[in-house]
């Protein structure tokens, strides 16, 4: 019998990132289980806006957590695969705040078909172009996993703190969780991540949101780990021994993570795109996302929603 | 009679602070040294002293920033961030200058410095745990200013600059209480202390 193909990501800021965010997220999608200690934990890729995150340090950007099924022990998994988990990360550092626009999987992306798709079809910046064409916004940078590192980086730090708010139980995830607040390792959080049978109506949807609440508490537990301008640098330093960078260098890394650990956590608002039935088994985006859209670009932040 | 004599006038402020670094630490990514290289150190503590006397001294003694002093010290984006609210904490301008004949009193502790080498061995980012205090016989009377926090620095075209702050300061003495004789501002105020800015 197969596993389920299970795929997370946790980044810092990202920053800090945010982690960064940089900045600072975690993510996940369908996955895979155990990886060595020297697995790539997920790649930040620059995609756009300006060259160094210092030209412009108070400028609102945009960042996309991505996690996608491939698997390079599974010839049926290729890379870049279908992209499973999408996060749209909004960050204003001017005032220190963020958002997270959920997308579930299977929303109709504005070239038509499923936008997660496009990351199997045209790679990442297909899938990019979409969401940026979807929502009327550029995205700076992008966080992909690559094989699934995620339970070694969430045990690596410790464990994640995050507070469960309803009974979950799915056997194919693996979630067996009662209401309250857990430290979760990572396999533990990867089935939080993963479960979406314990909600029949709303199945992948509260999934995808469950999902955007795991990068909140990964913030919120590297945050307090990492102290001050000096404990970034030691967080930032043990990040670089597993994860990729694509169009930047150490200092932006650094810059995006510290970045990332100074949002305050409980300011960070997590929304689901709205969506209603589509064709077919797709998800179409409801006319009210526009204006949820408006929202988020004028200054990443959504202060309506 | 009265003014300034030709001699004191022309006489030109000088810093009273030199910083001196105190407890290093690298965390690297590759098999870099686990100190941070003398040149990097020293030009490091270069800036920190340099910004120290630009934004405290100097004003203290002068009556006004040094702005050469702070360009040196600080990156485009943080210099930028002087025309708004963090200038309070990154500052000390609109304070009664110091007497003529009292010296500004700087005590810094040894600064903790922390870098992070990348996978080739080199260092390219530095937070400094700064650690200030500043004291001054006014004309309104004794000031003391603490400045506390970390600097981020970063390298920059061959100096090394400060690219991000977390910064507490807490001014206090007779010099800074506020006075309800003075009806028209005629510099910016001092800023209500503590005041605290990070970026």
């Amino acid at each position: 019998m197969k596993h389920p193909l299970v795929r997370l990501l946790i980044a810092v800021p990202l920053t800090g990132m945010l982690l960064a965010g940089t900045l600072t997220a975690a993510w996940l999608a369908l996955g895979a289980p155990k990886v060595a200690s020297a697995t790539t934990w997920f790649t930040v890729h620059h995609v756009g806006g300006a060259a160094s995150f210092a030209e412009s340090p108070d400028a609102p950007f945009y960042v996309l957590v991505l996690g996608n099924d491939s698997n390079p022990d599974d010839r049926d998994r290729p890379e870049p695969g279908l992209g499973d988990a999408i996060h749209v990360i909004g960050v204003n550092p001017a005032t220190g705040d963020s958002s997270i626009i959920d997308v579930p999987r299977d929303t109709e992306a504005p070239g038509g078909g499923k936008i997660n798709a496009y990351n199997a079809t045209g790679g990442l910046p297909a899938i990019v172009g979409q969401l940026e064409r979807m929502m009327g916004i550029d995205i700076s940078y992008a966080i992909t996993a690559g094989f699934p590192g995620f339970t070694a980086m969430v045990d690596e730090i410790g464990g994640v703190d995050i507070t469960v708010t309803e009974p979950m139980v799915d056997h194919d995830s693996g979630a067996d969780f009662q209401p309250g607040p857990y430290k979760m390792s990572g396999d533990s959080l990867l089935a939080y991540s993963r479960d979406r049978k314990s909600y029949p109506a709303e199945g992948d949807r509260q999934r995808t949101v469950n999902q955007g609440k795991a990068i909140i508490a990964a913030l919120t537990t590297l945050r307090a780990q990492s102290p001050g301008a000096a404990g970034t640098a030691k967080l930032v330093a043990t990040l670089a021994r597993h994860v990729k960078t694509d169009g930047m260098d150490l200092t932006q890394l650094y810059d995006l993570g510290r970045l990332a650990l100074t949002l305050d956590p409980a300011r960070v608002k997590n929304v689901l795109l709205p969506t209603g039935q589509g064709s077919g088994t797709n998800l179409a985006v409801a006319a009210s996302a526009q204006d949820l859209f408006a929202d988020f670009r004028d200054d990443a932040i959504l202060q309506n929603h | 009679m009265g003014g300034v004599s030709p001699a004191f006038a022309a006489k030109k402020p000088t810093p009273v602070v030199t910083m001196t670094s105190g407890d290093v630490t690298v965390y690297k990514v590759g098999d870099a040294p686990d100190t941070i290289p003398d040149d990097v150190r020293t030009a490091v503590i270069a800036t920190l002293t340099g910004y120290v006397n630009a934004a405290t001294v100097m004003p203290l003694q002068q009556g006004a920033v040094d702005d050469a002093g702070l360009a040196t010290a600080l990156a485009p984006a943080v210099a930028a961030r002087l025309a708004g609210p963090d200038r309070a904490v990154l500052v000390d301008e609109g304070l009664p200058r110091a007497k003529p004949t009292s010296k500004v009193k700087v005590t810094a502790t040894p600064v903790a410095l922390t870098g992070l080498a990348d996978g080739a061995g080199s260092v390219v980012v530095v937070t400094a745990t700064v650690d200030t205090t500043t004291t001054a016989k006014t004309t309104k009377g004794k000031l003391v200013i603490k400045r506390t926090g970390d600097l981020v620095l970063e390298p920059d075209n061959g100096t090394w600059k400060i690219t991000g702050y977390t910064l507490n300061v807490d001014r206090a003495g007779k010099a800074v209480r506020p006075t309800t004789t003075t009806t028209v501002p005629v510099a910016p105020a001092a800023a209500p202390t503590p005041v605290t800015a990070a970026r």
